[in-house]
């Protein structure tokens, strides 16, 4: 496994996902050691989690500002934003992440099978601790006018 | 073109984003029926004559390939084209898939382009040409 052809692999993916299917294209901050302590946690997070296995294993993981992810919501499902619930948005993310894992692997090497599990909605903490800890895995940080998301691979 | 078009996916976004797709690719009077997994597909399958299936691959309690084999070992259901619409992007998941007898794969993330030329590779000529690119009513997911 190659960290770094994943990483580049995970970052083409989550554009293209974003691009593609969200009409957003975002910019990629770096990360730095003080990254972490940037995560507005003023805003509502919500975090997110696909697992996989093959010749490796982990999970993906997404942490957003719920603003982010409703923009997505409405560019996706063109629903005005008083019409837009949890449980609309809670999908978007579940499926977001779900195409850029898809899409990573289908980059990374696309004569494997990853087997992808079902995305499920994880608790934004430990969403946040895995993140804050993701130092040497894969890790994208995606921003808009609307905050950043974070995606890593928890290998 | 009147056609009943059959949506498997356990998301409802992206069944309501396929749907409205589909209405923007020139089938805007189709009818559509939803099921959340194969299982539920086969369910309408039993009842309702569909003239296309469009399914997810990975889907919590039967997957889109448990259902296309079904649907191939039914005599009268074996007929049904079936489009595979799935994240699973790796050369062996589709040569599997075509192998079963899948119409055709697109991959997540699509561009409507993409749907739109299966289906008319699929079930033949749209009545309404429309454009993809200029109605944003349409388009707009």
């Amino acid at each position: 496994m190659n960290l770094a052809t994943l990483e580049k692999a995970m970052k083409t993916s989550i554009f293209e996902v974003l691009e593609t299917m969200f009409y957003l294209a975002p910019e990629f901050a770096e990360f730095t050691d003080h990254s972490a302590d940037a995560m507005d946690r003023s805003n509502a997070l919500l975090g997110c989690e696909i697992g996989f296995s093959n010749s490796f294993s982990g999970r993906f993981v997404a942490l957003s500002p719920a603003s982010f992810i409703r923009e997505m919501t409405e560019n996706f499902m063109a629903l005005p934003p008083d019409e837009i619930q949890q449980t609309h948005m809670e999908g978007i993310i579940k499926e977001f992440l779900n195409m850029v894992a898809g899409s990573t692997f289908r980059v990374y090497n696309d004569a494997h099978v990853f087997n992808l599990g079902t995305p499920a909605i994880l608790d934004s903490e430990k969403a946040a601790v895995v993140i804050q800890n993701a130092v040497n895995n894969p890790l994208s940080l995606a921003k808009t006018d609307n905050g950043i998301m974070w995606v890593t691979i928890d290998l | 073109m009147a056609v009943n078009i059959l949506i498997v996916d356990d998301s409802l976004p992206m069944r309501a984003v396929i749907k409205k797709t589909i209405k923007a690719s020139g089938y805007g009077a189709a009818s559509f029926f939803e099921a959340d997994d194969g299982r539920q597909a086969l369910d309408i399958l039993q009842n309702q004559w569909l003239d296309i299936v469009v399914t997810d691959y990975n889907m919590p309690d039967m997957d889109g390939m448990t259902l296309l084999a079904n649907l191939k070992a039914d005599d009268l259901l074996a007929s049904i084209p079936v489009l595979v619409i799935t994240t699973e992007g790796s050369r062996q998941k589709e040569r599997e898939f075509m192998e079963k007898g899948a119409a055709g794969y697109i991959k997540k993330p699509f561009t409507p382009e993409e749907i739109r030329n299966k289906l008319k590779q699929i079930l033949g000529d749209i009545d309404e040409p429309g454009d993809l690119g200029e109605s944003d009513e349409d388009l707009d997911f």
